[in-house]
């Protein structure tokens, strides 16, 4: 029941790679064009290539390519129901495909089917993974300045920016505190005798009941303490907060920015006159 | 210079059962000093404490932050700036997931330009030890450690006044002497110190010892005035410190010694 004490949040590697050091909001944009991208990709080809170049992406980030893809590894199984589910049920849509492959009762599998999944399916993966490499190279405080930085352009409409991020940051600071927190609980209970890993499904709950209710009075109480001591040091929400770190674009973002676009540009012109969309 | 004038202070003010805290309380804290504020638990001290920062405004009387009133409405981030504030628990006042954004958070909430904030930061980590420590995150420091960080965070403030509500009570001993020592290095730096504590031992440096009892003041003067009286600082369930102690037993036992030794040193040249 020992609860790790340098816990991970995410799942940064910190290395000192080029990817590493980008502007946090340019990773953020280039992510969100390259998963856009992702959408009008409509061939196997197409989402090799798109794999080659994120595995690209990877290797500049100094990130052991199967350590990336083993967080692939919980949404297997979701993929892979999700595709044969989608097959067994959606052979009406397909009604007219002269192309089965299989036909048992309802059960209609055509040969279109299965490509639409397919691609879907390589379609997912990538967009897991294009998410594990943006988490992997950039820490949840970078990532948390980044998201800072681009949502004050909507501070005018009134998206407060600057009190989204904090919460952010509180949370992750107090995720270690809690959980040393939970630790102490745990064993104070079990020092009295409380059984915490025995029994059926619903003892178990029982059992989690005297942990967490102190956990969760402990936890007001710490919010209100931090809420005078934020006070104290003269915390009044965004308005009129400066930062120490300012986020500034270097020649690496751009070029990582050239990159990308030179990128999607090569391979959409590619996949539309070189590749024959059947592949 | 603050001034605490004849303040009360209730919880609850306005109900039908208030909570008495704070009674007919005055005080003079000059730029410079360092002030204990001594008592057993729920004799006030905490609550006189957040009075100094606008944290609580007086029911009756006045607080004046060099010559700001408290109880103005507009002043209180000027009175916050002024006057930081450390509390007990060091894992309920750290904000930021790494030690040098912490450290930025006051000056950060000012408004100052990033370069300055930079400068700044560097100055009171420089200053509380801690540019070893500057990316780690707090839950990885000691309990002293993190204590220096708050100590630190309200140095970048730049703040003349520093409030301590009792900043030792959970630490280890190791700990006790790097907050004592934190003390020392805000002295020389000219910051005013206010002390909160319950270890009558924390209060031997301070200029001014001020002992409260069920929301009175009901002792002040230097140490050695103070710890003089340890028969009625005992009535108020309070101790005067080991060395002191001794000295007064040995006094008791016939030796030429004042029953208000302050430290080993002095009373090795009584003997």
């Amino acid at each position: 029941m020992e609860l790790s004490k340098d816990i991970t949040l995410g799942q940064y590697v910190p290395r000192d790679s080029v990817i590493h050091k980008l502007d946090p909001r340019v990773k953020i944009i280039l992510w969100m064009v390259l998963v856009t991208a992702l959408f009008f990709i409509r061939t196997y080809t197409g989402y090799l290539v798109f794999f080659i170049f994120l595995m690209g992406v990877i290797h500049l980030a100094q990130i052991p390519i199967l350590y990336a893809l083993r967080g692939l590894r919980p949404a297997i199984p979701f993929i892979v129901v999700l595709f044969i589910i989608q097959l067994l049920f959606s052979g009406s849509l397909y009604a007219d495909s002269t192309n089965v492959l299989f036909e048992w009762s309802f059960i209609r599998i055509t040969a279109e089917a299965v490509r639409t999944y397919s691609l879907t399916i390589c379609r997912v993966i990538l967009l897991f993974f294009s998410v594990t490499l943006l988490t992997l190279a950039t820490s949840l405080v970078g990532l948390t300045d980044g998201m800072e930085s681009l949502m004050s352009v909507g501070r005018p409409i009134g998206v407060p920016a600057n009190e989204l991020a904090m919460v952010m940051v509180i949370a992750l600071r107090f995720v270690p505190t809690l959980v040393e927190e939970l630790e102490r609980i745990m064993k104070a209970q079990m020092a009295r005798g409380a059984e915490v890993e025995t029994g059926n499904f619903i003892q178990r709950t029982k059992q989690r009941i005297p942990i967490l209710i102190p956990l969760l009075m402990n936890t007001f109480q710490r919010a209100e303490e931090l809420i005078i001591a934020m006070e104290a040091r003269c915390y009044r929400g965004g308005k009129g907060r400066t930062k120490r770190k300012t986020l500034r674009l270097g020649i690496l973002d751009y070029q990582a920015i050239a990159v990308t676009i030179l990128f999607l540009v090569v391979f959409f012109s590619l996949t539309k006159y070189v590749i024959p969309a059947s592949w | 210079m603050i001034r605490v004038e004849n303040v009360g202070f209730a919880y609850n003010a306005t109900s039908p059962n208030p909570i008495r805290a704070l009674e007919g309380v005055s005080l003079q804290i000059n730029k410079g000093e360092f002030v204990a504020i001594v008592g057993h638990n729920g004799s006030g001290k905490s609550t006189l404490a957040k009075h100094f920062n606008a944290l609580l405004l007086p029911t009756e009387g006045d607080v004046w932050i060099d010559g700001i009133n408290t109880k103005d409405k507009k002043s209180v981030w000027d009175i916050r700036q002024k006057v930081g504030m450390v509390f007990q628990n060091p894992d309920n006042q750290l904000v930021a997931t790494v030690v040098e954004d912490d450290v930025a958070f006051g000056p950060e909430n000012l408004g100052i330009p990033s370069e300055e904030i930079q400068r700044r930061t560097e100055e009171a980590m420089a200053l509380m030890r801690l540019t070893e420590v500057r990316d780690k995150a707090p839950h990885m420091l000691s309990g002293g450690q993190k204590q220096r960080v708050a100590i630190a965070g309200i140095l970048a403030m730049r703040s003349d006044y520093v409030v301590m509500d009792e900043p030792t009570s959970v630490l280890d001993p190791l700990g006790r002497l790097e907050v004592m020592e934190s003390i020392r290095v805000l002295r020389r730096e000219g910051i005013t110190v206010i002390l909160i504590t319950h270890f009558m031992h924390e209060a031997i440096e301070a200029d001014q010892v001020v002992v409260m009892d069920g929301g009175r003041m009901v002792m002040s003067g230097s140490p050695r005035e103070v710890f003089a009286q340890a028969d009625k600082l005992r009535s108020l369930s309070l101790d005067v410190p080991l060395v002191t102690q001794v000295a007064a037993r040995l006094a008791r036992m016939g030796l030429d010694i004042p029953p208000n030794v302050l430290s080993v040193e002095e009373l090795m040249e009584y003997l």
